[in-house]
């Protein structure tokens, strides 16, 4: 990559790190919000994951939280059993989902499978894990011991846990905008918009559609373990499917491919989830997620573009300030 | 231990019953697929919500549920094409993961709806006058299960001769077949659409309302119905009634039977294990042509 | 060298069902040719052009490409190999820009982005797409330019062999001369071989070196244009289907 390119990709999740780590001093660290915002860049990080394979290759993949709940469980368990440090553990939760995102991805693509067959798979693979998680945890919520450090990336507050969330957010985002710039990111969106006339171009459509979901596999099983340390909990239901679903429409209302329209609806649909819980949570729960799928439905039906028809605007004005600077 | 013949008999008997219901569920998701093409997420969670309106009805009037589905089907129907209407026509053309996003949205709405209004509790209906046993040594026949797979039989199999023996039918089949050769033909596509679409989700009424009288409403039960419906669809490779009916069965017996020989869980694992495994290496279904 | 097959297709044959779409066809393509191949609509052409490049695997029947055996290799590969088509019926990015598409093509020879889109730039040129519309989303252009933007994506994987699909049906008669120029200096300027179907006579009259006829499956003559015009086999074959 030349060096412009260096710039594009790492400038934005720089910035946004930067940003990001003034947060809790702005809220003066009160841990309701720097949870709050740890969430959400948690969520964030999930959804831009969910964008490589959904957004760039087009796969409706319905199974973000089967790699989030087997990376997350395993490195937690292996922390509270064996005294692991998650950072070797994130890795393994990594290694496994990937493996099982290969294992699951190879034939299926081998087949063709895809469309609906695809969201399918993905929705099964989920509702499988659920059911054999239950056989292995048995129907129970495990709280996390209490340990602390940065050996078991656990903090008597929120902050450092934050800031480590912000580094693998600016990762992500940095990720996506290799990606987009690249040549796997064409040829992602060549397959996403029509397979035949892809391959027809001389691009290996297996290849790249398993690439595609091994690496956001990945990533979702290294986050794992800090998505179950931020919900303190877990158990055979953070292999969720209704969350799954939740990453996807986060990846569709912020816009197919755009970094900036994902993050941007990660972030507003998850103030709005913490507005309306405080405000009718206990007399109407789950109003949210209907309001989010009520938003999910209007995207579809008005134009696919989502929230990135806001944001692609204002961050290309932004670029081109930038590479005016920069040259 | 082992476990009887007796038991293995029963639980397969209550596998039948409940594959026929099953087979009823699919009809109306495999004719909205076949004929439009439109991936119905969202199809087991209008049973869901049905099943709701049947309880809220059933126990309101003191009735049997089955009865309710005088009110659910023309309703759901009415549901339907409104849902066409509004939500799916504008999708038609649109690339297919947006159409299925949509339909996904639907079922999310429709699920944190009940959840909101009914709360996660399990509801049943109280009063119910199938709820009897008929004893025969060996096994016990619910009456319930037994009618309602007696209904969704008869059907599943009235849909299916209208498709083949009437004008209407051969209109759809036609617009299945190839939709500009249908238009072509003069057939009206956007009324078949809306009438397949409306058709498949007053099903789901009637679907409700037979699985009202032996089981339960909840929020979730909509999204294991979808994906089971999905699971049958696969089998069956979208052949004919005979193949959707074959599956739905192969699909009722093995969850009935590792819910008695093994457990619960693992019978609701259990079809999707089969559903991968077909997709990996039978795509075209269990009984569909090569 | 200017005699060397590029393409020689062997007893191909490939049935749906009941249709024999192609019925033992062979044919060989030489170095540097514009071939046309014509025939009455359900021929056989496009699934003469799907057996070669791989969409289709033939039932029977042998395709080598400069002499190797390519037959049921998948496409990605025989376009690597370097045999490129376009759609007739369109097959657009609606979603990427036109630069973008053809970039997707152009990235098959390099992996350097940067390069790919010059290289795009410069075929978008060449074909005589507008610049001002590069940027433009695949969704946001007219039929001409879907085409033109195909021509494009084709010719940007830098092919030996390629072949055009009833490029200009559906056009109005002067961009049918404008692209009926742009295929020439596509043969004449880059020197890629040609398979050119076409239903419009005056086109592929026009440009063709030498003339396939196709008709129910199977290969009813060929020749130069000035003799298939005049054989009455090739006559009795369109007046025979086509309703006057
Ligand atoms: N995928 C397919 N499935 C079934 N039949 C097909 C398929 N593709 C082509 N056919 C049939 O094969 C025959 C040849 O079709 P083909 O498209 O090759 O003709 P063509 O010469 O390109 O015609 P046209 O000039 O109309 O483009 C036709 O009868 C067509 O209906
Ligand atoms: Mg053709």
């Amino acid at each position: 990559m030349n060096p412009r390119n260096v710039i594009t990709v790492i400038l934005p999740a720089l910035t946004v790190a930067l940003i990001g780590t003034t947060i809790p001093f702005l809220v003066g660290f009160n841990q309701y919000y720097v949870l709050l915002a740890l969430q959400s860049v948690i969520m964030a990080s999930i959804a831009l994951a969910w964008n490589i394979i959904g957004g760039y290759a087009g796969q409706l993949d319905l199974a973000s939280f089967a790699y989030v709940g087997l990376g997350g469980i395993l490195a937690t368990m292996l922390m509270t059993e064996y005294n692991v440090t998650p950072w070797l553990g994130m890795f393994l939760g990594a290694g496994v989902s990937a493996a099982l995102a290969f294992t699951i991805g190879f034939p299926l693509f081998r087949f063709g499978i895809k469309g609906v067959w695809y969201a399918l798979s993905t929705a099964a693979l989920v509702v499988i894990l659920h059911e054999a998680s239950i056989m292995f945890l048995g129907p129970f919520d495990y709280y996390i011991p209490f340990v602390e450090g940065w050996y078991y990336l656990r903090f008597r507050t929120w902050e450092n846990l934050y800031y480590f969330s912000l580094v693998v957010l600016a990762f992500v985002i940095s990720l996506n905008l290799y990606i987009s710039r690249s040549k796997i990111g064409y040829y992602l969106k060549a397959i996403r918009e029509d397979e035949v006339a892809a391959e027809a171009v001389g691009i290996d459509v297996r290849k790249y559609k398993l690439l595609a979901l091994v690496t956001y596999a990945s990533i979702l099983g290294f986050i794992g373990y800090l998505y179950i340390v931020s919900q303190r909990t877990f158990s055979y239901n953070t292999f969720s499917g209704p969350q799954s679903v939740y990453v996807a429409i986060v990846g569709i209302v912020g816009g197919l491919g755009s970094v900036s329209g994902v993050f941007s609806a990660a972030l507003i649909l998850k103030i709005v989830e913490e507005y309306l819980r405080g405000f009718l949570g206990g007399v109407l729960p789950g109003l949210h997620l209907l309001l989010f799928g009520s938003l999910l439905i209007i995207v579809g039906i008005l134009r696919p573009g989502g929230l990135s028809s806001l944001t692609d605007a204002l961050t290309k004005k932004i670029r081109v300030r930038i590479q005016r600077w920069y040259s | 231990m082992l476990p009887s013949p007796g038991l293995i008999f029963q639980s397969v008997l209550d596998g039948v019953f409940l594959g026929f219901l099953y087979s009823l569920i699919a009809l109306g998701l495999s004719l909205v697929f076949g004929v439009m093409g439109i991936i119905n997420f969202a199809h087991g969670d209008f049973i869901m919500l049905g099943s709701y309106l049947v309880w809220i009805l059933a126990n309101g009037l003191r009735s049997d549920p089955s009865f309710m589905s005088l009110a659910t089907v023309p309703l759901f129907f009415v549901i339907g094409a409104a849902i066409y209407m509004t939500i799916i026509r504008p999708v038609l053309g649109k690339e297919p993961l947006i159409q299925i996003a949509v339909t996904v949205g639907i079922g999310y709405v429709l699920q944190n709806f009940a959840l909101m209004m009914f709360r996660a509790e399990p509801r049943a209906v109280q009063t119910t006058y199938l709820n009897l046993y008929l004893n025969l040594g060996v096994v016990s026949i619910h009456l319930a299960k037994l009618i309602s797979a007696f209904l969704s039989l008869l059907i599943v199999l009235g849909v299916h001769y209208l498709l083949t023996k009437t004008w209407v039918g051969l209109a759809i089949r036609a617009t299945a077949y190839d939709r500009e050769v249908a238009s072509l033909m003069g057939i009206n596509v956007g009324k078949i659409f809306l009438l397949v679409f409306s058709l498949g989700i007053g099903l789901t009424g009637l679907a409700a309302s037979l699985w009202m009288t032996f089981g339960q409403a909840d929020p979730y039960i909509g999204s294991s119905f979808g994906l089971l419906t999905w699971v049958i669809i696969a089998l069956g490779g979208l052949g004919g009634v005979s193949g959707l009916i074959a599956s739905s069965l192969i699909v009722g017996i093995i969850q009935s039977l590792t819910m008695t020989l093994v457990s619960p869980t693992v019978s609701l694992a259990i079809p999707y294990v089969v559903f991968i495994m077909v997709l990996w290496f039978r795509p075209q279904g269990l009984f569909g042509k090569v | 060298m200017s005699n060397a097959v590029v393409l020689e297709v062997s007893g191909l044959s490939k049935r749906f069902g009941g249709i024999v779409a192609l019925n033992n066809v062979s044919l060989k393509i030489t170095k540097r040719e514009i071939v046309g191949i014509i025939g009455p609509n359900g021929a056989g052409k496009t699934t003469l052009v799907n057996c070669v490049t791989g969409i289709y695997r033939p039932d029977s029947g042998k395709v080598f490409f400069l002499g190797e055996d390519i037959t049921g290799k998948p496409p990605h590969l025989i376009a690597l190999k370097g045999v490129a088509r376009t759609w007739q019926k369109i097959r657009p990015f609606y979603n990427m820009s036109v630069i973008e598409a053809v970039t997707a093509g152009a990235l098959l020879r390099t992996k350097d982005v940067l390069k790919a889109r010059e290289e795009a730039t410069e075929v978008l040129e060449f074909v005589g797409f507008p610049k001002s519309k590069f940027e433009m989303l695949g969704r946001n252009i007219t039929l001409i330019e879907h085409k033109l933007v195909d021509l494009a994506r084709a010719i940007a994987t830098k092919p030996k062999l390629l072949f055009i699909d009833e490029v200009v049906a559906g056009l109005r008669p002067h961009e049918v001369d404008v692209i009926a120029d742009v295929v020439r200096r596509v043969n004449r300027e880059m020197g890629i071989t040609l398979g050119v179907i076409e239903h419009v006579m005056r086109f592929v009259m026009s440009i063709s070196d030498r003339i396939v006829v196709l008709h129910e499956g199977r290969l009813l003559t060929q020749g130069t244009p000035a003799e298939v015009a005049r054989d009455p086999l090739v006559v009795e074959a369109y007046l025979g289907t086509k309703p006057v």
